[in-house]
């Protein structure tokens, strides 16, 4: 479990590319970064975890990215954890997707992980840490909504 | 003595040696065997040793030159050994004077390249001998009996398993090495992947927002925005040379700088300078030049206080050098790299397409600017007393288009037709247009035919259809009884509407070859009288409602000629002199109008 004021962030996508890129960046801004694979790999490495934010791919085999979200929703040790969305480009969401969860960023693949790394930089400033509640979700990138 | 070193602290990764954490957790697996790991490479300098290990070895280490010459001797012989011959393991004995000590060493190997050499120092059955080691001790001068403590907490190995341990070893110290070199390229790949990212998604935005637009330096100044964080630069400038039909290009005259990001503090003459000297070198297949130590180049000796890179990227399309990209500065120590290269270099090809693009586009723009142009000079070159009527009829009509709530689109088309309503009179006989006095009804017929032959003239350019109405019906009444098809209210197009009643006013004021002109107080009071007969109400109690002889003379300042009886000028008001000649074409149309209405053509 992270310690105190330590940023544990999660990084989950069944695609070992993006898993790599997105993690590097992270670690190199000075985060400390878990991965996960799939959707319940996921899942039971962020009740373990309990990391800062989940940044999860949207289609994976098994849990999709926003059914992770939905789940983490319900438990209560992960009820507040915000998650930043990754889809493939022109894929659209229902609003309730994201207003029912706690995602709070969605950005299309192909990304600039420089612009992930800005948009986590946010999310996590916004969140002041775990025990905040709902923010509005926030929509970026061309989603097709 | 060698400065005594940390365990690992200057293991080389690059060396395809392991590296500090992987040096840790080989000693871990080999203490529990007895085994005290040491490090060396291909030169054969000491680069770590398990200072962790049994306390005897980091104390001989420390304490025992004849153990670390002995060490590094062994060392050194084997990295020539094992280069010269492909063997795996050497198992030495006594290659340092105490007793029963053998010395393992395996080759570390990335790939074909042997990296160094990984020793192993163990104690054999002959360790066992008390006596010698007191008779080692003695001559070292060192207490026996501690010596003895720390070697009886080490276990020892049976000769015979000592190749078998050294290829175990061997093995191991690969492996890690290995995962390591994997690691390396597996970080050099996910730096690759991230730049390869930041480029597609940079391509998908500039694929987005790299439309043709009138606005050419906010554009690029937003491409280099956009460029600047991926690209390591500390500038970006797109300059565009003085447009070259034949011969150079020419930065110095006019060539405009498109847009600078990131340049503040150089003057913008300066990176012109620079763009004009790196362009004199560029030919049709140049795909790019580096400038790495720009500031040891004596070419840039004048431009030293503040080059330190460049990299320049002629903007090409199909060879034809449009402009020229320039990216000025690393953000950090180092040099411009092929990754920053390849990815300027995509931006400039299609910055290079869009100028092209561009100039294509202006071109044709420019094209039928100019022919527009002649059409409506040439009403103007046919007939002086309607000099400027054009012009006062198209600024006319947009006020009114704009007063009854068209939007600012509309009203710019409105005011195009204004332009355009007259081109008919390019078809009738100079005999009637310029008659003095009242026409035959015969002659009327023929002047009655304008409409239909200014919209017939303009049938085939493109972009103006939808002027067409307002072209053919100008002359259409209210009340039925206009021309050429005798429509009545409603369904008379209102662009129709708005041109008849602007029409009417405009030449109700100015001098004709056949009358004078009217006091604006008149033509007004004429207006009221024929509102909802000639002219539609709505639009006619519109046009009441403004400070109409003021408007009249905002038109004619606008079209450059004067309201007759303003003043006193007799000239103002009389007709002008019409000489074979004397007509001088005006640019009429211009390109910020062209431009507010490219979103709707």
């Amino acid at each position: 479990m992270a310690q105190q004021n330590e940023v544990v962030i999660l990084v989950c996508d069944d695609e070992p590319h993006i898993v790599q890129v997105v993690s590097a960046k992270l670690r190199n801004a000075g985060y400390k970064v878990c991965t996960a694979a799939d959707g319940d790999e996921s899942l039971e490495c962020a009740v373990r975890v309990r990391p800062t934010l989940v940044v999860t791919d949207y289609q994976m085999p098994g849990l999709s990215g926003v059914e992770v979200a939905r789940r983490l929703k319900q438990r209560p040790e992960t009820a507040a954890t915000p998650l930043l969305l990754l889809t493939a480009r022109g894929l659209s969401l229902d609003r309730s997707e994201l207003t029912d969860t706690n995602i709070r960023a969605v950005m299309c693949k192909p990304f600039s992980p420089r612009e992930i790394l800005a948009t986590v930089e946010q999310l996590i400033a916004a969140s002041g840490g775990v025990g905040r509640t709902a923010a509005t979700a926030s929509v970026s990138g061309g989603m097709g909504n | 003595m060698p400065a005594v070193l940390q365990p690992t602290s200057n293991v080389h990764r690059s060396a395809g040696l392991p590296d500090a954490e992987a040096f840790a957790t080989i000693c871990g697996r080999w203490r529990p065997l007895g085994a005290w790991l040491a490090i060396w490479d291909a030169s054969g300098s000491s680069v770590a040793l398990d200072e962790s290990g049994p306390r005897f070895w980091p104390t001989c280490w420390r304490s025992d030159a004849g153990l670390r010459d002995a060490l590094a001797a062994t060392a050194r012989e084997s990295v020539q050994a094992f280069e010269a011959a492909g063997c795996s393991v050497r198992v030495v004995h006594g290659c340092t004077e105490m007793p029963g000590i053998a010395t393992i060493v395996v080759p570390i190997r990335q790939r074909a390249r042997l990296g160094g050499v990984c020793l192993a120092n163990v104690l054999t059955d002959p360790a066992r001998d008390k006596d010698a080691w007191q008779r080692f001790c003695d001559r070292r001068r060192l207490d026996h009996a501690a010596v003895r403590r720390m070697l009886d907490r080490i276990p020892i190995r049976p000769a015979g398993e000592l190749v078998a341990l050294g290829e175990m070893l061997a093995s191991d110290v690969t492996q890690v090495a290995a995962g390591a070199e994997r690691q390396a390229e597996m970080d050099d790949v996910v730096r690759n992947l991230d730049n390869a990212y930041e480029e597609i998604n940079l391509q998908y935005w500039l694929s987005s927002e790299l439309s043709l637009s009138a606005e050419t330096e906010p554009l690029l100044r937003r491409v280099g925005m956009e460029l600047l964080p991926v690209c390591r630069a500390r500038g970006v400038v797109f300059l565009r040379p003085e447009r070259p039909r034949t011969g150079p290009a020419d930065f110095s005259v006019q060539g405009p700088m498109l847009a600078a990001v990131g340049c503040d503090s150089i003057p913008n003459d300066a990176l012109r300078r620079l763009a004009e000297q790196i362009f004199d070198n560029v030919n049709e297949d140049t795909k790019l030049m580096i400038f790495n130590e720009a500031a040891q180049n004596p070419e840039f000796a004048w431009a030293s206080a503040w080059l330190r890179h460049a990299v320049a990227l002629p903007m090409q399309y199909r060879q034809r050098a449009l402009g020229l990209m320039l990216a000025i500065n690393c953000t950090d120590e180092g040099d411009f790299t092929s990754v920053e290269v390849q990815l300027l270099r995509s931006v400039a090809d299609r910055v290079g397409a869009f100028l092209h693009k561009q100039q294509l586009y202006d071109d044709l723009s420019e094209l039928l600017l100019g022919l527009l142009d002649s059409l409506i000079n040439s009403i103007d070159a046919k007939d002086p007393y309607t000099c400027g009527h054009s012009e006062r009829v198209a600024f006319l009509s947009r006020r009114l288009a704009e007063v009854i709530g068209l939007g600012p689109v509309e009203s710019q088309r409105v005011y195009l037709a204004g332009l355009l309503h007259d081109v008919g009179k390019i078809g009738v006989p100079d005999a009637i247009l310029l008659k003095p006095g009242r026409l035959t009804p015969e002659e009327f017929e023929v002047l009655k035919q304008h409409p239909a032959i200014g919209a017939r003239i303009l049938s085939r350019v493109p972009r103006v259809q939808d002027l067409l109405p307002g072209v053919l019906h100008h002359h259409e009444r209210m009340d039925g009884r206009g021309y050429p098809q005798g429509l009545a209210g409603s369904n008379i197009p209102r662009l129709a509407r708005i041109l008849c009643l602007v029409d009417s006013l405009d030449a109700m004021t100015t001098t004709r070859t056949y009358r004078s002109f009217l006091p604006p107080r008149v033509a007004i009071a004429e207006v009221r009288r024929c509102s909802g007969t000639q002219f539609d109400p709505v639009l006619a109690e519109a046009l009441l409602a403004l400070d109409v002889p003021a408007l009249l003379a905002e038109a004619h300042e606008f079209a450059g000629s004067v309201l007759p009886g303003r003043d006193a000028d007799p000239a103002a008001a009389g007709p002008p002199a019409l000489r074979p000649g004397s007509f001088a074409a005006r640019p009429i149309f211009n390109r910020e109008m062209f431009a507010a209405q490219v979103t709707q053509w």
